[in-house]
């Protein structure tokens, strides 16, 4: 059985390592890469077409041969980016920018040893769940990120690497009783021309044009002074573009992001300002901002999701 | 570049800290105990606190501000943090205090606090605009909380479970910086505008006092605390 692991190990080893030379050397040196062109675009593609986010299957229990396990697929699939040290200072980061070589990533690739997550169902300061982790993993953070979808990986594979990554902070440990509860989120209500207009007013209220704009196009006062963690300059989100939304552009994804804050980045929780309604009414005028808003669709699918999951 | 010296300064202090960081504190009385007292300076005139660039918000937060990363009269240095270093037991102390940290016309009141792991920070926001209290540790200075604050004149309670200076900013404005000690027990304190400080309680007994400044950075010095008397202490920064 270990003999096996260590086999699979192995070959994900080298499809990893494949994809990260490839990664590195597709785009021309002196060409800006080009996002519609070569292995990284086919890979995106492909992984963000195959599989499932949200696991299925029971998560293997936590032992020395999956963290090890994950350790080796870490290897194959998530060190051009995330590095040998898990510090974020992979190959392909580095390449692009100290030797201009390459993809060259919008953020730097997240340092698990230091593990501070931006996308989480946790309040601000909490560690992510194990549930958040396997999300991030499958379904990437494709937006302004660069992190491609895992969720072709077989779930124990992805477990592996959730309990890798856990493997390499203590914090999981020494922080353990400090934990405070993940945010849950109901289904959300079916957004009215009322709800966008009361969100309108909770916008202005929480101030959110400081850094998004009056329009929300990414573009208020603070915007150009934002740093995150690796003080490197961050812009903040232009809501108008649907598919720049890290933690998901439903509903519910828009709620946990303001909620819990992005942690490493300037985006803060509110949640200590804002009550359940309100939450909901927020999120429906963010969305509402979009190019391709348009509210009877989206009433319209809300109504068939709904009708589809209603038994008989 | 002056931000970015001061948190390499608060990642080599945490750093140290870390290291030194041992068992879990246990609070005893305390009978016949001294005190350790002195005053921290600076040798000669203190450099000059930049100007800020206010660059937004100029109604609330005013313009022609400047840092105040070197405060003190007389020689005095103010918010100097004075700390003992390593102590298993020692006074009683309010695990369930809140330490008031506001945000007032764009600045962190006080720039400089002390705090006993555990304990609260309450956050305030005086001004009638958006701060976000973005506090940052670890030796690598990451994100801790991060919280926003739009409303006025609401404390938002949060815990502070990591030890050494918590660097303290807002993104919303980028001048904002201050500073939040913490230490697994209660015998720290910060130098008032002349430069003095004063803890006592502490059982009689061989100490290393750690003294922490956010540009000048951080000496160790040994005092010998006897029972009942007072240790003076004593030591100036220079540039």
């Amino acid at each position: 059985m270990k003999k096996l692991a260590l086999k699979f190990g192995l070959l994900v080893t080298g499809i990893g390592l494949i994809a990260t030379v490839s990664m590195a050397v597709t785009a021309k040196p002196e060409k800006k890469s080009s996002s519609s062109e070569g292995f990284y675009t086919t890979f995106f593609k492909y992984s963000s077409e195959t599989g499932n986010i949200k696991p299925v299957g029971e998560s293997p229990p936590v032992n020395a041969g999956l963290i090890r396990y994950g350790e080796w697929s870490y290897r194959g699939f998530c060190v051009g980016c995330h590095g040998v040290k898990a510090d974020g200072n992979g190959a392909v980061w580095e390449l692009a920018e100290q030797y201009g070589q390459g993809h060259k990533l919008p953020r730097k690739p997240r340092d698990f040893t230091e593990a501070v997550y931006k996308v989480r169902s946790t309040p601000s300061g909490s560690l992510p769940t194990d549930e958040d982790l396997f999300a991030a993993i499958s379904r990437g953070l494709v937006a302004d990120e660069d992190m491609p979808a895992f969720k072709f990986l077989p779930e124990r594979d992805r477990w592996a690497i959730v309990a890798y990554i856990k493997s390499l902070t203590d914090r999981w440990e020494e922080e353990k009783d400090d934990q405070e509860d993940p945010v849950s989120v109901s289904n959300p209500p079916m957004p009215t021309a009322e709800l966008i207009a009361a969100g309108k007013d909770v916008y202005k209220l929480m101030k959110c044009a400081k850094c998004h704009g009056h329009l929300g196009k990414g573009d208020g006062p603070s915007a150009p002074q934002l740093k995150d963690d690796n003080d490197l300059p961050i812009e903040p989100r232009d809501f108008s573009d649907a598919s720049m939304f890290v933690a998901g552009s439903d509903p519910k994804g828009v709620y946990m992001t303001f909620t819990t804050g992005f942690d490493g980045t300037p985006m803060p929780s509110f949640a200590d300002f804002l009550e359940e309604q309100q939450r909901w009414e927020l999120v429906w005028y963010v969305i509402s901002l979009r190019n391709d808003w348009d509210i009877n669709k989206v009433r319209a699918d809300m109504l068939k999701a709904n009708a589809d999951k209603t038994p008989g | 570049m002056k931000i970015k010296n001061s948190i390499k300064w608060a990642g080599v202090a945490s750093a140290l800290l870390l290291a030194s960081t041992a068992s879990a504190y246990e609070q005893i009385d305390v009978t016949n105990g001294g005190t350790i007292s002195g005053t921290i300076s600076f040798k000669g005139a203190l450099p000059a606190n930049p100007a800020l660039s206010i660059t937004k918000d100029k109604e609330t937060c005013g313009t022609g501000i400047t840092a105040d990363y070197y405060l003190g009269s007389g020689g005095g240095l103010q918010n100097v943090v004075v700390a003992i270093e390593s102590i298993d037991k020692g006074k009683k102390f309010k695990k369930r205090a809140i330490i008031p940290f506001d945000n007032k016309k764009c600045m962190f009141v006080p720039h400089v606090v002390t705090a006993v792991k555990g304990q609260k920070l309450g956050i305030n926001n005086s001004d009638p605009v958006l701060h976000n209290t973005h506090l940052y540790s670890g030796k690598k200075l990451k994100t801790m909380y991060n919280i926003a604050l739009p409303l006025m004149n609401k404390v938002i309670k949060k815990p502070l479970r990591k030890l050494g200076p918590v660097v303290v900013k807002c993104d919303a404005h980028e001048w904002m910086l201050g500073y939040v000690y913490v230490s697994k027990h209660p015998y720290s304190t910060v130098t008032a505008n002349n430069g003095s400080f004063s803890i006592g309680d502490v059982p009689a007994g061989n100490y290393k006092v750690k003294i922490w400044h956010e540009k000048l950075g951080e000496v160790s010095q040994d005092v010998t605390v006897a029972a009942g008397g007072t240790a003076k202490l004593n030591y100036s920064f220079s540039k």
